[in-house]
């Protein structure tokens, strides 16, 4: 069995547990190229937190950096409190899982082992969390003969090894078929459940939006928006409904009348905002009039996630 | 520290190009000495001084460019395979992995050096002894042949660390050859005091005019200069 350390969540303010994640005023030069420009956000315990933003965003730099594998050009990141560096234990307080950082010639138990002298963990817990990963028939396997999906799965062994409080992923998900991104997905709610703290970068919300309780959206480095997944997709998913009847004037009207609004355009399509295509339906029910047409036009995840990170200048 | 060694000594156990470097190793021995010996004993080797040298040559240098090779490419590889993150992650104090780096080749090149020397007597002393002629081996003469192996390794850990390049490391530790003997044509007798001059004397081979504790504390300064620019490269360089 594997043992787990649980957080203790105090709410505090409206709620929020602490956080246990800073990164205050981070920016990354690289020469002449800001990767991370004064980016500050924060993650509290006990959550699930998604790192969004499209490929260069500066996400990895950013991961990186909090993690002191990259210094900052200015500010500074801490966990808990300290720089990674200042950590006791860095391996028992912070898990991580970034690109492929395995032998391709070792095997997974090796390579396991390695980072259980690493961390000064027990060879036992090498087979558990083979175990856990649902890795153990491939344990003795070459690391190089793997498929994407068991080398993310193995990257979740080792990031687990020190048995942290939190663990940091960049992007988990990535490359993984949608067996594997539920997986990936319950696997990770699992361990929230038991207390971690966990921050995953990814660049398609689509992937973590069923996994996630808070996002930090960047775009460009800079910080967009630090929100509850609940309440950045309140935020942008107005509902957006095109309707077509004989008579637009009177829907328009109807509309009206019940708080909505609605545009009749040049083809005579009505496009109403606000108001769920259910509701239009029983308006234009009272009123008598005969619908051709009724399209729900509302944002999808996508669209919302697109609006928001869409590159206004390129990174890299 | 001890968890960060015992992290690199399972890692160099658990790839085959560590056997691999020892059958290198092996064969090396096997194949200088016996053919060496084999042809010049008795005819061109008759002098203890020179008896001895395909021994002095086999572990002095093949073995030992044999390991640097190995420990500059085993370091640089990290970066190769994008292993250096996991280990960087587990000494965030960056100079801690350099020194576990360190001391686990060097222990490394001790028991090869070692080993290599052990087989390469053993197959020197009876085909000495069958000639009627010796080794004139000392305790001194034994140590420093076995000691360029690991001073040479803690070069190439440096080399390796500061490339990053298997391929680069490997460039500069085979290019320094011609490169010192081309230096040599400028520095004349000087040239004794660069690296692989410096393996001539630490052996005592034919030619050598510096001391044997000369030469070693030369080399140990080369390994600790080497060393303590791979420190600083390591300390300021992002992992990205």
């Amino acid at each position: 069995m594997l043992k787990t350390r649980i957080i203790q969540n105090e709410p505090t303010g409206a709620g929020r547990s602490p956080s246990i994640i800073e990164v205050d005023g981070l920016s990354k030069d690289y020469g002449s190229v800001r990767a991370v420009d004064r980016l500050s956000f924060s993650v509290s315990a006990g959550t699930i937190t998604g790192f969004l933003g499209a490929n260069g965003s500066g996400k990895t730099t950013t991961l990186r950096a909090l993690l002191g594998l990259v210094a900052p050009t200015e500010g500074n990141c801490r966990i808990d409190g300290r720089r990674y560096r200042d950590l006791r234990r860095p391996l028992s307080t912070v898990g991580s899982m970034l690109e492929a950082t395995t032998h391709p010639a070792r095997t997974a138990r090796n390579h396991l082992a390695m980072l259980a002298a690493e961390a000064g963990a027990s060879r036992s817990r090498v087979g558990s969390l083979l175990e856990l990963v649902e890795l153990d028939a491939a344990a003795d396997r070459r690391v190089g003969g793997f498929s994407l999906g068991m080398r993310q799965r193995l990257g979740l062994a080792g990031a687990l090894m020190g048995d942290p409080a939190v663990l940091v992923l960049d992007e988990p998900a990535n490359g993984l078929d949608p067996e594997g991104i539920r997986w990936l997905r319950e696997f990770l709610r699992g361990l929230a459940a038991e207390g971690r703290t966990i921050l995953l970068s990814s660049h398609v919300l689509a992937e973590v939006a069923q996994t996630v309780d808070d996002v930090v959206v960047i775009k460009a480095g800079r910080l967009v928006t630090q929100a509850p997944l609940d309440t950045l997709l309140a935020a942008h998913a107005s509902h957006q409904v095109r309707v077509r009847t004989a008579q637009p004037d009177v829907l328009v009207t109807a509309l009206a009348a019940a708080g909505f609004t609605g545009i009749a355009g040049p083809d005579g399509a009505v496009v109403v905002t606000g108001c769920p295509p259910e509701q239009i339906g029983r308006l234009a029910l009272e009123h008598g009039l005969v619908l051709s047409e009724i399209t729900d036009e509302t944002p999808s995840l996508e669209d919302t996630f697109l609006a928001l990170t869409t590159q206004s200048e390129e990174i890299r | 520290m001890i968890t960060l060694i015992h992290s690199q000594v399972l890692g160099l156990r658990t790839l085959r190009s560590t056997y691999g470097v020892l059958l290198g190793a092996v064969a090396a021995v096997l194949v200088m000495v016996l053919a060496d010996l084999g042809t010049n004993l008795g005819v061109a080797y008759v002098e203890p001084v020179e008896v001895r040298e395909p021994v002095m040559i086999t572990v002095g240098v093949i073995v030992t460019i044999i390991v640097c090779l190995y420990a500059a490419s085993g370091v640089a590889g990290d970066y190769r395979y994008g292993t250096i993150t996991q280990r960087l992650l587990a000494a965030p104090r960056r100079s801690r992995l350099l020194m576990a780096s360190l001391a686990t080749y060097t222990a490394f090149a001790i028991v090869v050096g070692a080993a290599a020397m052990g087989l390469a007597l053993a197959i020197a002393q009876p085909l000495v002894a069958a000639e009627d002629l010796t080794l004139g081996l000392t305790p001194v003469i034994v140590v420093s042949a076995i000691a360029t192996v690991p001073l040479f390794a803690i070069v190439g850990v440096s080399i390796g660390t500061i490339c990053r390049s298997q391929a680069a490391a490997v460039l500069v530790i085979v290019g320094w050859f011609p490169a010192e003997r081309l230096l040599g044509l400028a520095l004349g007798d000087w040239v004794a005091y660069l690296p692989y001059g410096l393996i001539n004397q630490l052996l005592g081979l034919d030619g050598a005019t510096l001391g044997r504790g000369t030469a070693v504390l030369c080399l140990s300064g080369y390994a600790a200069v080497s060393a303590l620019l791979a420190a600083a490269v390591l300390a300021r360089r992002d992992v990205s």
